[in-house]
């Protein structure tokens, strides 16, 4: 005879252990981001006005600083992975930060010849004012310069 | 009494409908999540393909990849990438859905997990990951199919095909749930009186420009009226912890599912970030009765 339903309990049972398991990075003592469970923390935490970027940009040779694109930083358009690895970079300390500097100028030898310098650092700003027409850093800490071959 | 006979309700509610649908609507659902997945990583392809030359200190791996030292080796990602397209495809059109479907929720699993994997999770892919895994494990092809073409004929309404779609519309309504606890968790009831939202949408839009990636157009103008925010972070919330009213079905359904859509197109508009899945509309077929949707696309041509 064939079976044209799943017994009602079961199927209960089944949704109550899925529901516990969707739920479960949040149930943690200390909830944590996962993939594709999640306790989804993003926009949740109260990040202030004032913004630490670690950035990646480019050094022309009269001092002026272009930005890169993600694809130039991290070889994808993600713009929130490409400011994640350069902050993975410079939080990995000097030699991780040279590397990541090095990689960079390598895909922008290929495509901007009007770049002589990458330089990675961490610029502060007051990210309402930013919009409000106020787009120079209040500080910028510089963790590796390289050139461009 | 078999359950083929119980009348279906009139609400179109998952719970109201005491969970039995036809299997047409379970298809189209496998049908819609399916294309969806196939799409998505086609546009995805260019990005995942531009991982592979990352430095194994980028990798930071998640979920099922998080037992891995070293960046998934590239053969082995396009393996996976071609299960993905191929069973994909098949399982979309219900051919050997019984492989075809964990095949293509697995693999499907492992390249958005490789995608995640490099520092930024992309919970955008969250739902569809677990709504494939559902549908894979579901009879999903009993019903416009290759499969069904093959063997018997039209099934019957019954609860097998119903607890699949609840179960992805609860996991869809937990995920919202599980998105406005963590806001009043973390930053508690200043998320909505405070100005969290707003200094949210400033540093994310900020981080977008100081990487030469375009920002919202209206950033300094809905930046400069702080008045706007504690509205807008309230209905936010609102849809999140609200959402398990769309299992209600109906107009609750409608409303929230309508409320959703409107949040999502709120942060595409204010902070160019993209939920497709969402914003398509698939992330919510499983609330309604989807077997309708061929007709009702079809409905204006014919008059």
């Amino acid at each position: 005879m064939r079976v044209r339903s799943t017994p009602r309990y079961a199927g209960i049972a089944v949704i109550v252990a899925v529901a516990l398991l969707v739920l479960s990075p949040a149930l943690r003592a200390s909830p944590r981001d996962g993939f594709p469970l999640s306790n989804y923390p993003m926009f949740a935490t109260d990040v202030g006005r004032e913004a630490r970027v670690d950035t990646a940009v480019g050094l022309r040779t009269d001092g002026s600083v272009e930005r890169l694109s993600p694809r130039l930083v991290t070889g994808t358009d993600e713009v929130i992975l490409a400011a994640s690895t350069v902050t993975n970079a410079v939080a990995a300390g000097p030699a991780t930060a040279a590397g990541l500097c090095a990689e960079i100028a390598g895909r922008v030898a290929a495509s901007r010849a009007d770049i002589a310098q990458i330089r990675l650092a961490t610029e502060t700003y007051d990210a309402v004012d930013y919009f409000d027409g106020q787009r120079t850093p209040a500080g910028v800490d510089v963790h590796a310069v390289c050139p461009v071959p | 009494m078999t359950l083929t006979t119980t009348p279906i309700g009139h609400t179109g509610g998952v719970v109201a409908q005491r969970n039995v649908a036809p299997p047409e609507r379970l298809a189209m659902v496998r049908i819609l999540v399916s294309a969806y997945a196939v799409v998505w990583l086609a546009f995805a392809l260019p990005g995942i393909a531009g991982l592979t030359d990352a430095g194994a200190a980028r990798w930071h791996p998640v979920g099922v990849l998080a037992w891995l030292d070293t960046p998934l080796a590239s053969g082995w990602l396009w393996l996976f990438v071609a299960l993905t397209f191929g069973a994909g495809v098949a399982f979309a059109f219900g051919a050997g859905a019984r492989v075809t479907g964990p095949i293509f929720a697995a693999a499907f699993l492992v390249v958005t997990t490789y995608r995640s994997s490099w520092g930024q999770i992309f919970h955008t892919d969250d739902l569809v990951a677990l709504h494939l895994i559902v549908l894979a494990l579901a009879p999903a092809a009993d019903a416009w199919s290759v499969d069904l073409r093959r063997h018997s004929g039209r099934g019957a309404p019954a609860r097998r095909y119903g607890w699949p779609l609840l179960l992805m519309s609860i996991i869809t309504v937990l995920a919202y749930v599980l998105a406005g606890w963590a806001k009043l968790r973390t930053s508690g009831l200043d998320w909505i009186t405070g100005s969290v939202l707003r200094d949210q949408i400033a540093q994310d839009n900020l981080l977008k420009e100081l990487f030469g990636a375009p920002s919202s157009p209206l950033a300094s103008t809905v930046l400069s009226h702080a008045w706007l925010f504690p509205p807008m972070a309230a209905f936010a919330v609102l849809v999140e912890l609200g959402a398990p009213v769309a299992l209600l079905g109906g107009r609750w359904r409608d409303v929230w599912v309508g409320a959703a859509w409107l949040f999502h197109l709120g942060i595409l508009v204010l902070m160019t970030t993209f939920f497709p899945y969402q914003l398509s509309g698939v992330a919510y077929a499983s609330m309604f009765r989807a077997e309708r949707l061929p007709r009702t696309l079809v409905a204006p041509f014919r008059r």
